[in-house]
């Protein structure tokens, strides 16, 4: 099995007094897996996904992901992964509010260098896919929560990346949008997307995660495997 | 950069400057102004650096203006000397004579040079036909530039000679500049041969421009080359362009510093509000910055988008500059025209290009230094809504506000400029740099009007009246060769009294030139003797002040040096009787406003 994350004794101080505020951590996560991330409030569930996705450097310890050792790339070289391997999805979205929903979605897919073309035909699948291409010319200003957020999952997965990164993306969210969305990822992890989700939400992470690890002060407090139910 | 026209970059800096306008506008507009600034101090610059070698070179004046002598060589001989070593190009002969020409009025010019030519166009001495046109036949005459004004107009009729049976009638067709002053007048070749006689030699004016000619040394060796072609006794006289130079040169370019310092405060204001505004273009779209780096733009590129975002309204500023600052500079230039009596002035080709050039480099440079800050921002930092970097900034304010007996959102507004120190600066630098170059602006037209005035002290008199023979004090009397009988003195009492009745004469003056005698200095000096009310004839003086009646005079600078005397002292002067006078220093023209 091919893991695509690979956390060994990773560690994240942000002063250098006191506890660390993630680590020492393992980890790793198999292609096709759906991790949910649960914990109180601070206990380094954001730090953690902020390193997986080369956001971040550790202050210890090493990341791999998807077979690279994130913690020893140049910044030039991390923006260069993330392009490609990343998607991400916020809970405020962070759209950017000056171009039209269209763009958003083919920024990062231009980037890479793929072809107008392809790109504009990638983000019209992705707009149909979640029901938001009558909002392509709007600006995400005129959307509501619920549509936002599908702009940025459709912007997260432009690429088809290796990774899925979402952060409390229910977070902001009314219950008919946060279930949409729920769905949404259900539906990424059947179609064999590997996931890792960021949530206070214990039935947003039953839902849709084949495994949910739990952190206390930034430790693994719990990992437990789960049958997802559809 | 492949990706920029309608890629991701592209679209994202067009984004950032279509949908912020005031930030685009705001760009634009401080370019363009500091652009035309810059632009047209420059183009000051250049003017009243050089009024001559500007006009020299684009007349493609002569290095050597030499004289020969007809009679001693032929035509052939003379034409000949265009081919020798080290000449780059040539124009001539021309028959040449000197006259002491007769005005309307009787009055006598200064020896003029004339000199032939059927027009105004040549390889070398590219004259510049200020007004009217070329004389087309005997009869006519083009006068140098520096004659025209209330003396001497088109259709003014000059005579050759006080004699009427041997003058010739030359009526005034245009005035024309020679920036390297190789004659007083011209007429066409034809004319100026008919005017030989037993008084009058006409010699062959040849123009030379030489491979090197910038030294005296380079000069006098051209010279030599040229001596050695033609028999001996043959050149009869030479002029070199460095001595027209060093004349033309002498108090000029008093505003350079001044210029210099527009043109630079212009772009120094440009500069601090770009990077003002760019910084805070950073600033406040810390969120943006966050998720294009979250989307995988690298550092460099959201410094390109940033430095872009910049220079694209700036790009449009500088054009629109450049074109404001050409149309500003033209009336301006007129003005230093007026001033330095150079040939017509436009804006300088290279200072259209180097001005766009530096302001494009200055603008970059001050839109790269936040921009770099936001390729170095910490993407998780600007990301992470409600966890933007904090500094601390600007909290010892807050605190120190906040004890204030103020209410509380009073406090926090004055605190609030000392949490951004640099960028408050900055904003405070613009405002002051714009008033002083507003200020300068304003005041750079108006020293420039005043030193025109203060030049010709009869320009601002209503009318000039210009009477032949001797003025107050008996003047000089120049009586030309083979002159039946004087010119008639105008006898200042009754020309007074003249004027007192004529209705409406506020104030008068008169003035004449003469050479007066300065006990312990040799030879003589060139005097203006006033009479009437001196007052509105006043040149600015630097320190003392104007003559206010009889025993006083005003004095150059140079005068007290040479004579080792201050203002307050007391000089000897002497003219037809002793005169008792004290010496005032006058103003020169380096004293600005
Ligand atoms: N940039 C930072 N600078 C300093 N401390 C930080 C920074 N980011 C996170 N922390 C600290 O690290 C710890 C973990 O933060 P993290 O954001 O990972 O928590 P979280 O589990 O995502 O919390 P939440 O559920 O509230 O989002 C917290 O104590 C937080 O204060
Ligand atoms: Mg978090």
């Amino acid at each position: 099995m091919t893991h695509v994350i690979e956390l060994e004794g990773v560690v994240k101080r942000y002063d250098s007094a006191g506890a660390p505020a993630l680590g020492p951590l393992d980890l790793s996560v198999a292609q096709g897996e759906a991790l949910a991330v649960t914990g109180p409030s601070g206990s380094g569930k954001s730090t953690l996904l902020n390193l997986v996705a080369g956001l971040d450097k550790p202050t210890g310890g090493g990341v791999t992901v998807d077979g690279r050792r994130l913690d020893r790339l140049g910044e030039h070289a991390l923006a260069r992964f993330r392009r490609e391997q990343i998607g991400m999805v916020f809970q405020f979205f962070n759209l950017l509010d000056d171009l039209t929903v269209a763009d958003n979605i083919q920024l990062p897919a231009q980037l890479t260098g793929t072809t107008w073309r392809q790109t504009a035909a990638r983000a019209g699948e992705l707009m149909q896919l979640l029901g938001i291409q009558k909002h392509a010319r709007a600006y995400p200003g005129r959307l509501s929560g619920g549509e936002r957020q599908r702009v940025a999952v459709a912007r997260a997965l432009v690429n088809r990346p290796a990774l899925l990164l979402a952060d409390e993306p229910t977070g902001a969210l009314d219950t008919a949008s946060g279930q949409d969305v729920r769905e949404l990822l259900v539906d990424l992890h059947r179609g064999g997307q590997t996931i890792v989700l960021v949530t206070h939400d214990l039935a947003l992470a039953e839902a849709c995660a084949s495994r949910t690890i739990h952190l206390v002060d930034g430790h693994l407090a719990l990992d437990t495997r789960t049958e997802v139910v559809g | 950069m492949t990706r920029f026209g309608s890629g991701p970059l592209g679209r994202v800096v067009r984004s950032g400057v279509g949908r912020r306008r005031v930030q685009t506008v705001v760009i634009a507009i401080a370019t363009m102004m500091a652009v035309a600034s810059a632009v047209v101090a420059g183009a000051l610059i250049v003017a009243s650096n050089a009024p001559f070698d500007h006009a020299f070179a684009r007349q493609n004046g002569p290095h050597l203006t030499a004289e020969f002598d007809p009679a001693k060589t032929s035509a052939r001989e003379i034409e000949d000397t265009a081919r020798l070593d080290g000449v780059t190009a040539s124009a001539g002969p021309y028959p040449s004579t000197s006259l002491r020409m007769v005005d309307a009025r009787g009055g006598h010019l200064p020896p003029t040079t004339l000199v032939g030519r059927s027009g105004p166009h040549a390889e070398v001495d590219d004259l510049d036909l200020k007004s009217g046109r070329w004389a087309a036949k005997p009869g006519e005459i083009v006068l140098d530039a520096s004659f025209s004004g209330p003396g001497f107009q088109l259709g003014d009729t000059l005579k050759t000679s006080d004699d009427a049976a041997d003058s010739t009638a030359l009526t005034v067709v245009g005035f024309a500049l020679s920036a390297g002053r190789t004659a007083d007048a011209w007429a066409t070749p034809a004319q100026v041969s008919a005017l030989a006689s037993k008084d009058t030699q006409v010699s062959s004016q040849m123009l030379y421009r030489f491979e090197s000619a910038g030294t005296k040394g380079q000069i006098a060796a051209d010279r030599k080359k040229l001596a050695a072609a033609v028999p001996s006794g043959a050149l009869l006289g030479t002029q070199s362009y460095l001595d027209t130079k060093r004349a033309a040169d002498r108090g000029a370019a008093p505003t350079i510093p001044f210029l210099i310092a527009f043109g630079v405060l212009g772009i120094a204001m440009s500069v601090i509000i770009v990077g003002s505004v760019v910084s805070g273009a950073v600033g406040t779209g810390l969120r943006r910055i966050g998720i294009l780096k979250a989307i995988g733009f690298t550092p460099r590129e959201v410094v390109s988008a940033y430095v872009a975002q910049a220079l694209i309204p700036a790009g449009v500023g500088i054009v629109l500059g450049v074109v404001l600052g050409n149309l500003l500079a033209a009336p301006l230039l007129e003005d230093t025209e007026q001033v330095y009596g150079s040939a017509s002035l436009t804006v300088a080709w290279w200072v259209d290009l180097v001005v766009p050039a530096v302001a494009l480099l200055a603008v970059a440079v001050a839109a790269l230094v936040p921009a770099l800050r936001a390729g170095r921002l910490r993407t998780v930092e600007a990301i992470a809504v409600g966890r933007a970097p904090r500094t601390g900034r600007g909290q010892w304010a807050h605190r120190a506000a906040g004890r204030l007996p103020l209410p509380r959102a009073v406090t926090y507004g004055l605190a609030s400029p000392f949490a951004h120190p640099v960028r408050t600066l900055a904003m405070l630098l613009a405002v002051a740099f714009g008033t002083v170059a507003a200020t300068f602006a304003v005041g750079l037209t108006q020293s420039l009007n005043a030193v025109s005035a203060a030049q010709d002290p009869e320009s601002r008199a209503a009318v000039t009246v210009v009477s032949g023979g001797a003025g107050p004090g008996g003047g000089e009397r120049r009586p030309a060769e083979g002159e039946a009988q004087p010119a008639p003195a105008a006898d200042p009492a009754r020309v007074a009294a003249a004027i007192e009745s004529q209705k409406g004469t506020d104030s008068y003056y008169g003035r004449t030139e003469a050479q007066v005698k300065v006990a312990g200095l040799s030879g003589s000096v060139q005097a203006t003797l006033y009479q009437g009310d001196a007052g509105s004839g006043r040149y600015e003086t630097i320190s003392g002040h104007w003559i206010e009646g009889p025993g006083q005079v005003v004095v150059p600078t140079g005068f007290l040096e040479r004579t080792g005397t201050k203002v307050g002292d007391t000089v000897r002067v002497t003219l037809d009787q002793d005169t008792k006078v004290s010496a005032h220093r006058r103003r020169g023209l380096r004293h600005l406003r």
